[in-house]
């Protein structure tokens, strides 16, 4: 059936950036205008509607006048409702329960976080080594769910002399340096993932490259790609990305 | 570089404008043979300059480190960090107002002989998720400066983002480095450290060290070079080489620090010059 996406694009708050990426556009389409006279024929077209959720459902913790109301009304005239987003930081138990709270009931199986999404990744290309991971719970609990085995650091003590980091870096065989959004993020960790990245066999993986976030004062803050982009930066490595816009979150997507 | 071409360098250049890591020294020891030349060239009445990335010391505190490897003579108006160069800048181009500093207890040394105001968070008053969020903007923090910090933070880059972001303050970095490297390890240097902001605000610093320009104009008003009669002398193609290329100098690469001979030939930096090591100057002129 037809696919409608609902999304707003953050980060991408450079104007020069926007304008050279509209020049290149490869299509020249404006969006239409939703309103009452289009509504109908727009709803009855579409078997399923693919909704965002930060900055399209609810900003923070504060619903979207109006999200709910429509989710409901869609999915009782019969729609399927499937929510796809980039935020790396919840499971999938934890977006259900949150929509639950909010009004609206749906299964786990129509969710897609791009920590779910990194999990399923790995699991698609056979992985079956260690992945080092800098990122939230989110990703930690849909990879121990998809069976794939990693470690973390949680706290790093700041090191006076930087060769002190080296000394400190577990000795162990890692086959990806796994990245999403991670608020406790510090040099040591962002060194240990350079470490494992120069083993020639170890890959980089980013949930999503969201460069920044709305804050809840309605500016911005750093995101997870803003973050991803140090280890890019001192690898040299180009990492593969899992959400929005690439290709893999749309595979895992259609392919369940 | 060989004891063919010698001659005409040395009669050609009256400034050495040289590297310090991996050039005068490697793994808190100097390289043999570095301050040998070093000497050697004061003694044909060369003007020597140490032209540092490193902006966690003050230019004072770098000159004493120097001392202590071995240059005697050195003094610090020899000593250009990039810690001392973002400072007089600002200095230079009027700045009255308010820095919000990132980086090292070093870099804040020498905004304060410098007499820039600034504001660092640490330790103690460093913000939460929340905190950074919430917390008022001072409208006196018009500049945001940024060096490494091995302390970095999500409170200090979100911080730092918003009043980018928000205040319009202007973007500076000490340096662009992406990595540091040692004999045993690769570390993220100061330009991996930036880049987290950098990409956060969808903006480039204004890059105050090798191989930005502002250096080079500080350079050129403290010590009055001649581009085309001063040759730079570094062990890295994309910070010392590109950086003397750029502005009508000379460039000389060594091999005893980040780069090797694979780097060398896939670059499109090409030095002007090279040798292994800085000792070869005098070695090459002595005929040894």
């Amino acid at each position: 059936g037809n696919i409608m996406m609902f999304g707003l694009r953050k980060g991408y708050l450079n104007k020069t950036k926007l304008k050279k990426r509209m020049n290149r556009s490869y299509h020249t389409a404006v969006p239409h205008i939703l309103s009452s006279r289009n509504i109908r024929q727009f709803i009855d077209g579409k078997d399923t509607f693919m909704f965002d959720c930060d900055g399209v459902l609810w900003k923070s913790n504060n619903l979207i006048e109006g999200s709910i109301e429509t989710l409901n009304y869609l999915k009782d005239m019969g729609k399927r409702i499937i929510f796809v987003t980039n935020n790396s930081t919840k499971s999938l138990t934890k977006y259900q329960q949150r929509f639950l709270d909010f009004g609206f009931e749906c299964d786990r199986e129509d969710i897609f976080s791009s920590s779910y999404a990194t999990a399923a990744y790995l699991q698609s290309i056979n992985f079956k080594e260690k992945v080092f991971l800098i990122g939230a719970s989110g990703i930690e609990e849909e990879l121990s769910l998809h069976g794939i085995d990693y470690f973390k650091l949680d706290k790093t003590p700041y090191y006076k002399y930087s060769d002190q980091i080296i000394d400190d870096i577990p000795d162990i065989e890692v086959g990806a340096v796994v990245m999403g959004l991670d608020i406790n993020l510090t040099y040591s960790k962002i060194a240990t993932g350079l470490h494992y990245l120069r083993n020639k066999n170890c890959i980089f993986v980013v949930s999503n490259l969201d460069y920044a976030l709305p804050s809840i004062n309605g500016s911005l803050i750093p995101g997870a790609g803003s973050m991803a982009s140090m280890l890019q930066c001192a690898s040299g490595m180009d990492p593969v990305l899992v959400g929005k816009p690439g290709p893999i979150f749309y595979d895992i997507i259609t392919s369940k | 570089l060989n004891w063919d071409n010698i001659g005409a360098l040395l009669g050609s250049v009256d400034t050495f404008l040289l590297d310090c890591d991996g050039v005068i020294y490697r793994a808190g020891q100097s390289i043999p043979g570095s301050f040998e030349t070093v000497q050697y060239l004061r003694d044909l009445g060369k003007r020597i300059v140490y032209l540092t990335n490193n902006n966690m010391k003050t230019r004072a505190e770098y000159a004493q480190k120097l001392k202590d490897l071995g240059d005697d003579h050195v003094s610090e108006d020899d000593v250009f960090t990039s810690s001392y160069t973002i400072a007089s800048f600002l200095n230079d181009s009027g700045f009255s107002e308010t820095v919000y500093l990132i980086g090292s207890s070093g870099l804040a040394k020498e905004f304060e002989k410098q007499g820039i105001k600034y504001i660092k968070h640490d330790g103690e008053n460093s913000l939460s998720v929340d905190g950074v969020q919430s917390v008022a903007l001072d409208d006196n923090i018009k500049a945001v400066v940024m060096g490494n910090d091995r302390a970095i933070d999500f409170g200090k880059i979100g911080f730092a983002t918003r009043l980018i972001l928000e205040k319009n303050c202007d973007f500076y970095a000490t340096n662009l480095d992406s990595t540091w490297v040692t004999p045993t390890c690769i570390l993220p240097g100061t330009g991996s450290l930036v880049s987290w902001l950098s990409t956060a605000v969808g903006r480039q610093p204004i890059v105050a060290g090798k191989p930005s320009n502002v250096i080079y104009e500080i350079l050129v008003s403290r010590t009055g070079l001649n581009p085309q009669r001063t040759c730079m002398v570094g062990d890295r193609l994309d910070t010392d080489i590109l950086f003397g290329n750029s502005n009508e100098m000379k460039s000389m690469l060594v091999m005893t620090g980040v780069t090797n001979e694979e780097e060398l030939q896939g670059s499109k930096i090409v030095p002007q010059f090279k040798t292994f090591c800085l000792g070869d100057i005098k070695r090459f002129a002595t005929n040894q």
